[in-house]
């Protein structure tokens, strides 16, 4: 599975699966995303352009890395879903617990931007 | 079709389903819940029913009653009771639901009626129906 560093920033680690991501393919996304945990990344985005479909066993997966990556600060955050996998998202009741982007860049500057109630103000 | 337990099947399956709902003139959202439903059921067999097992045999039968779409997924693994998987609570935040369920959520999100149906000699026989919307013109 295609994964390297962002076009933004260097920390942030892009992961690309491809074509259905279904009950069979859920052991690679999680052997990718264990990958990364092992090697200290705790900044993720999961690029999704090149996936038809995504089924509950795929969307375990990604939660439960988003959980274990919200614990130590990081997070995954998701990018470029086609309109099927969107639809998947939406029909689970997940789309307000990922962080979704419309682009890789979008999705990667998400995680340096404050959010708005940071409590900057004086 | 029949197919045996292997998840790599699943591609299989999905194919058949895209073919049928073509036969029958499904609507986009009618096959979009279609394949969904029986993708997740028929992955639920095999991780489940046959344990990740991959010499079961899981067979499918699709087919159109009046207006409702008919789906008969059968089995010969283990007794599947739905009322032992809690459902997640999807109003939950994230961190605290649970993992499992999600499977069965959405099929019964996505079809009118989910049912199982247990024989110690034939099995498990999962049964799923949808009205089908407007057909695609």
């Amino acid at each position: 599975m295609e994964s390297r560093p962002s076009e933004l920033y260097a920390d942030v680690i892009v992961l690309v699966p491809e074509g259905r991501l279904d009950a069979n393919a859920a052991p690679g996304l999680e052997d990718a995303l264990d990958g990364l945990e092992g090697r200290d990344v705790t900044q993720v985005v999961v690029d999704l352009h090149k996936s038809t479909y995504i089924s509950s066993s795929c969307l375990r997966v990604l939660i439960v890395h988003a959980r274990r990556l919200r614990e130590r600060g990081g997070d995954v955050k998701l990018c470029c879903l086609p309109e099927a996998v969107a639809k998947v998202f939406e029909i689970a009741g997940l789309g307000a617990y990922f962080e979704i982007a419309e682009t890789e860049q979008g999705a990667a500057q998400a995680f340096v931007t404050l959010p708005a109630d940071a409590g900057l103000s004086p | 079709m029949s197919v045996s337990s292997d998840m790599h099947n699943l591609a299989l399956i999905a194919d058949f389903v895209t073919a049928v709902a073509e036969k029958m003139s499904l609507n986009e959202d009618d096959t979009f819940a279609l394949q969904m439903a029986v993708d997740e059921a028929c992955s639920n067999v095999m991780e489940h029913a046959y344990e990740g097992r991959s010499d079961g045999e899981v067979s499918l039968i699709i087919h159109a009653v009046d207006d409702e779409i008919v789906v008969t997924i059968h089995d010969r693994g283990e007794p599947f009771d739905p009322q032992s998987v809690p459902r997640p609570d999807i109003s939950a935040p994230l961190q605290e639901r649970e993992n499992g369920g999600l499977g069965l959520y959405l099929m019964e999100k996505l079809m009118d009626s989910v049912e199982w149906a247990f024989d110690p000699q034939r099995g498990n026989t999962l049964t799923m129906r949808k009205r089908r919307g407007k057909p695609t013109v």
